[in-house]
């Protein structure tokens, strides 16, 4: 009997310790991976392109209403010229926070900042 | 030895069941989400929705991405056959939806005494502000544009069931300043109504909420910090089930001349108002109040919205004062709002004098 006991403690111990280590991990949503932000870019609602932020490089988007040209790099994005009529979209300067977007409406064209982790708000507003 | 190991296995097992009754993990399935964007009312529009069934929650994103577009149809004052566009010197029958909207508008056009006005559309019409036509009028158009404005150009009424709006000759209605508040408002009873549980609406930043997040907590909402990237925020508000709107001279505008013009127009001058404000935010369960009396106190400036709020203690309002880090709050707002950027001060508005 008294070794059964101890063989069920040390069972219920293990599982309850994989159980709580499974949660945090779940709660911390992958910290490891953190590092790993990346710009999205959405033209028309439609994603176009996931590019990691620690790669530096700009991109232009062509829709049929104009272009745009996005600078990635230092852990951040923004759109640095366009042909759009107000210019607010190169305004919006560089996004770095993670949930943050800049954004041309006469363009439709959407760069969103993503990451593995979760960003400190859930949006914001403007 | 073995009461020790019991004792641990006990104390593991309790550990757990409070990390689970806390909801940080569920083991009822995994939660959801359904997330899209799209382009309306005028500006990007982003719905995240929560829950179990990922094909049920899909369905409902494009139910209400279709039920944007019908009330940006009836709203917009952009489109040439909106209802909104459609009224004039005769009595023009509505939707409900439009009717209301309107009530809405002139009780707090009232309430403000015109510092809201959804007759404004004569002056933005003039400006096209935000767009390529955009331009300053000369004083002359902008005088002539002004004795079509005010908020009692507008009358209604409903007559066997039905509803009908009326203009006085040559005014002009813009609902900009309200209508995405009330699109968001009949958007989140729509997503609770069908079983929607936890649900982020982001109407060009107006932002309206469906419960409290997928893990029971409060949403974080940024307030965007007007001198900054666009996400960058100088505070945080803390809610569920409620509404959080934002308004400020950043977000639109055009330089002519050095001298930049912005989209929130005073109904007394024509021209886009003075305020000491850099940001004003309101939250409230109602998105449609919330909206208005962003514009309204923009337009007030310190003195007339410190005397509204003295009258409505209930407001959560939330001031940035222009040109410096001095934020304003009422008690209201006190409770939910906390400043992230510790250079920012922190003053009361609304108290009155004791």
């Amino acid at each position: 009997m008294r070794r059964g006991d101890k063989i069920m403690a040390a069972v219920t111990a293990a599982g309850s310790i994989m159980m709580i280590a499974g949660a945090l991990l779940q709660q911390s949503g992958g910290k490891s991976a953190e590092g790993s932000k990346t710009a999205e870019i959405l033209v028309n609602g439609k994603r176009e392109y996931v590019v990691p932020l620690n790669r530096p490089r700009e991109l232009l988007i062509e829709t049929p209403e104009g272009f745009n040209i996005i600078r990635i790099d230092r852990g951040g994005a923004a759109i640095i010229s366009a042909d759009c009529p107000d210019g607010a979209c190169m305004r919006m300067g560089r996004i770095t926070k993670e949930g943050s977007g800049a954004v041309c409406l006469p363009h439709r064209v959407v760069v969103r900042i993503k990451g593995a982790g979760r960003g400190k708000v859930d949006s914001v507003s403007w | 030895m073995k009461k020790l190991l019991i004792a641990f296995a006990v104390l593991l097992f309790i550990a757990l069941v409070i990390v689970t009754a806390r909801g940080r993990i569920s083991f009822g399935g995994k939660t959801e989400e359904a997330d899209g964007e799209y382009f309306r009312l005028g500006t990007i529009v982003r719905l995240r929705l929560f829950g179990k069934d990922k094909k049920f929650l899909e369905g409902e994103l494009e139910r209400a991405d279709a039920e944007i577009a019908r009330l940006e149809a009836l709203f917009s004052a952009n489109a040439a056959d909106s209802e909104v566009r459609r009224a004039g010197g005769e009595w023009v029958r509505v939707s409900p939806e439009t009717y209301e909207l309107l009530r809405r508008a002139l009780e707090i056009a009232e309430e403000t005494n015109g510092a809201f006005d959804p007759a404004i559309g004569r002056i933005t019409g003039l400006w096209k502000i935000g767009t390529e036509e955009a331009r300053v009028p000369g004083a002359e158009e902008i005088r002539a544009a002004l004795l079509r404005c005010g908020y009692r150009n507008i009358s209604l009424k409903e007559e066997d069931g039905a509803r009908f709006i009326k203009l006085s000759k040559g005014a002009r209605i813009d609902l900009g300043a309200i209508a995405k508040g009330r699109a968001a408002d009949i958007l989140a009873k729509k997503l609770c109504e069908d079983g929607v549980k936890s649900a982020l609406i982001d109407l060009g930043g107006n932002l309206a909420l469906v419960g409290a997040k997928p893990d029971g907590k409060a949403w974080r909402l940024g307030i965007q910090d007007p001198g900054k990237a666009r996400g960058e925020y100088f505070g945080v508000v803390e809610t569920s089930d409620g509404s959080v709107v934002t308004s400020g001279p950043y977000e639109r505008f055009f330089e002519k001349e050095g001298v930049r013009y912005h989209h929130i127009f005073d109904p007394e001058t024509g021209y886009p108002a003075k305020s000491e404000f850099s940001s004003v935010t309101v939250a409230d369960r109602d998105s449609t109040k919330a909206d208005a009396l962003c514009t309204a106190f923009f337009v007030m400036g310190r003195a007339r919205a410190e005397k509204y709020l003295e009258k409505h203690k209930e407001i959560a309002a939330i001031f940035l004062l222009d040109g410096e880090n001095r934020i304003l709050i009422t008690d209201a707002a006190r409770g939910l709002f906390t400043p992230s950027d510790k250079s920012f001060s922190l003053e009361s508005i609304g108290k009155g004098k004791k």
